[in-house]
């Protein structure tokens, strides 16, 4: 009895380990591929490995007047101001959908959660044709815009969801206690919802950073973001060079990963979309 | 503070992100509806009223239905396919497995990749000859093929690239949703002696379902609105194979500048994209009631 429980116990194992390794191929596979690029300096069929590795590109990428670190640093600038604008009206927003009594809520989730639905392409050809006229083409304020109304919709959500999983008997405990609103909201309120927030702050900030089409339409070609810088070399033919951008790209986000899973609770996550 | 303070404060705090969102997607939509009626302007001459010719234009044209029926495909063969895996991670990184922890990363890595990096990696994978999927298929003894560069395969090779980037993000709604699952329902059922499968299907699939009509809309949702990748990849070939329909919005009206017809297939997209929306609003409401 015990024996056969064991025997079924040690297949279970075994099928779990030839799945996980499977799946471990399936998402590791393509990434180890981009990696043997990045270093490869010179590839040619029918190899079935680079001939020679080497940092030649890297230097050349890192070159100080390389227009990667450019660009990676005009990236970097539009997420941070694009995550500040976009907290700025997400917040209070989130807030008011969380927390106050609203005539026709239901009306304003659907304006709120309409975007949700409409693929940017068609949207930013539109913006780009208003901007081309208001001369807000090919500049960061343009490109910052497009990226906060982008990143708009989630923000809102996850900060709404943050709101509205802080208990309100501990606001109404304080209240009583006679703070004033003001302190209770920075007592109180903001810094248990902080971890919602901080978590929407990066969703915004990585949406902005790997954010292509809209750079492609709004900033072109004067605001090189670097998804625009790989999308050139890629298409230029030149493999390592994208690799390289490409790797760039992912550290942020891997980074920002490691933070989302300790900032984003679950108990957050599952107010989503109430 | 009376009923009405508090609407009037309600409505300040959500003015500055309602203008926002206003003038960034809402108008930009309507202007679209618009120009869908109206000729595309060419040099000298101006854009005038033609009622619903590019709508007519679009019924006759042979590449508009294929790409609706590839996106048609492209959509049945990654949403079912990205929520499977993505309940089967899911519950597979609740349990107790070793090195859960790194799982969990794991799985979630390709979410958070931006889409174009994405492409960039798979361009590479399914590169002939010397991509990574070529060498493993001839290490095995099978022929050279070119995996993007023929009709039969193409679409296929977007939808894997497809499933691999989503199933990650909708693991993390299902896990949510399983770790807020009390766990006096496991204990209930185990003491009553029923198996897994059974606690399963008859427990914890009809507790996700709220989650798993969330994901369903979004997966169709984003069936047809991701573009990065084809451009990247296959830019609609070989032979519109992978020309997907807002694939070819963006060639109709950035490689051939025909931006009324283009606004006119827009139209059919949002109907379609509209559509899934009102869905996933219906369902949201009706949520609630699942609790």
């Amino acid at each position: 009895m015990t024996g056969s429980l064991a025997g079924v116990r040690w297949g279970d194992t075994l099928a779990r380990v030839v799945v996980i390794l499977l799946l471990a191929f399936a998402i590791f596979g393509p990434l180890a591929n981009l990696v043997l690029w990045a270093f490869a300096e010179r590839w040619y069929f029918p190899h079935k490995l680079p001939q020679e590795f080497g940092l030649t590109f890297w230097a050349r990428v890192f070159a100080p007047r390389g227009s990667a670190l450019a660009s990676l640093w005009t990236s970097v600038g539009i997420a941070c101001l694009t995550v500040l604008s976009t907290l700025a009206v997400a917040v209070p927003a989130g807030y008011a959908l969380a927390r106050l009594r609203l005539p026709a809520r239901t009306l304003i989730l659907l304006v709120f959660l309409l975007p949700q639905a409409v693929p940017n392409l068609p949207v930013y050809v539109n913006i780009a044709r208003v901007f081309y006229e208001i001369r807000l083409n090919g500049t960061i304020t343009g490109v910052v815009l497009v990226h906060a109304a982008h990143g708009l919709v989630l923000a809102v959500w996850i900060a709404s969801a943050a709101f509205a999983s802080v208990d309100a008997s501990l606001e109404e405990a304080a209240r009583n206690m006679g703070a004033s609103a003001w302190r209770c909201w920075t007592t109180v309120t903001l810094p248990l919802a902080l971890p919602g927030l901080i978590a929407s702050a990066i969703f915004v900030f990585l949406e902005s950073l790997d954010e292509f089409t809209g750079t492609y339409f709004v900033g072109v070609p004067d605001v090189t973001t670097l998804p625009l810088l790989m999308f050139n070399a890629s298409m230029g033919g030149n493999y390592q060079i994208a690799s390289i951008t490409a790797i760039l790209l992912l550290l942020p986000s891997i980074a920002f990963m490691l933070a989302v899973e300790r900032f984003l609770k679950a108990d957050v996550l599952a107010m989503i979309g109430r | 503070m009376t009923r009405t303070t508090q609407w009037l404060y309600a409505w300040l705090l959500l003015l500055p992100s309602m203008a926002l969102l206003v003038l960034f997607t809402h108008y930009p939509v309507i202007a679209n509806l618009w120009h869908s009626f109206l000729s595309t302007p060419k040099g000298s001459r101006p854009a005038v009223w033609v009622g619903t010719d590019n709508y007519a234009q679009l019924a006759e044209d042979p590449i508009f239905w294929q790409a609706l029926s590839n996106n048609l495909w492209y959509a049945l063969g990654t949403i079912p396919v990205s929520i499977a895996l993505a309940l089967l991670m899911a519950a597979w990184v609740h349990g107790k497995v070793a090195g859960r922890g790194f799982l969990r990363l794991a799985y979630f890595t390709p979410t958070v990749l931006p889409m174009i990096a994405v492409a960039n990696i798979w361009l590479f994978f399914y590169t002939p000859e010397y991509g990574l999927l070529e060498q493993v298929t001839k290490g095995m003894g099978f022929a050279s093929h070119n995996w993007l560069g023929s009709k039969s395969t193409a679409l296929v090779c977007l939808m894997v690239v497809t499933i691999w980037k989503e199933a990650g993000f909708f693991m993390v709604f299902y896990l949510a949703a399983l770790q807020s699952m009390s766990p006096h329902l496991a204990e209930a059922a185990a003491i009553e002696g029923a198996s897994r499968w059974t606690f399963f299907r008859r427990v914890t699939f009809p507790l996700l379902m709220p989650v798993t009509l969330f994901v369903l809309v979004n997966a169709v949702i984003n069936a047809f609105r991701l573009v990065d990748h084809i451009v990247v990849m296959t830019r609609g070939g070989p032979d519109n194979a992978t020309a997907l329909l807002l694939y070819y919005i963006y060639e109709i009206g950035f490689r051939f500048w025909d931006s009324a017809y283009a606004a006119a297939l827009t139209m059919v997209l949002l109907a379609i994209l509209g559509l899934a929306a009102l869905l996933q609003f219906l369902v949201l409401e009706r949520r609630t009631h699942y609790q």
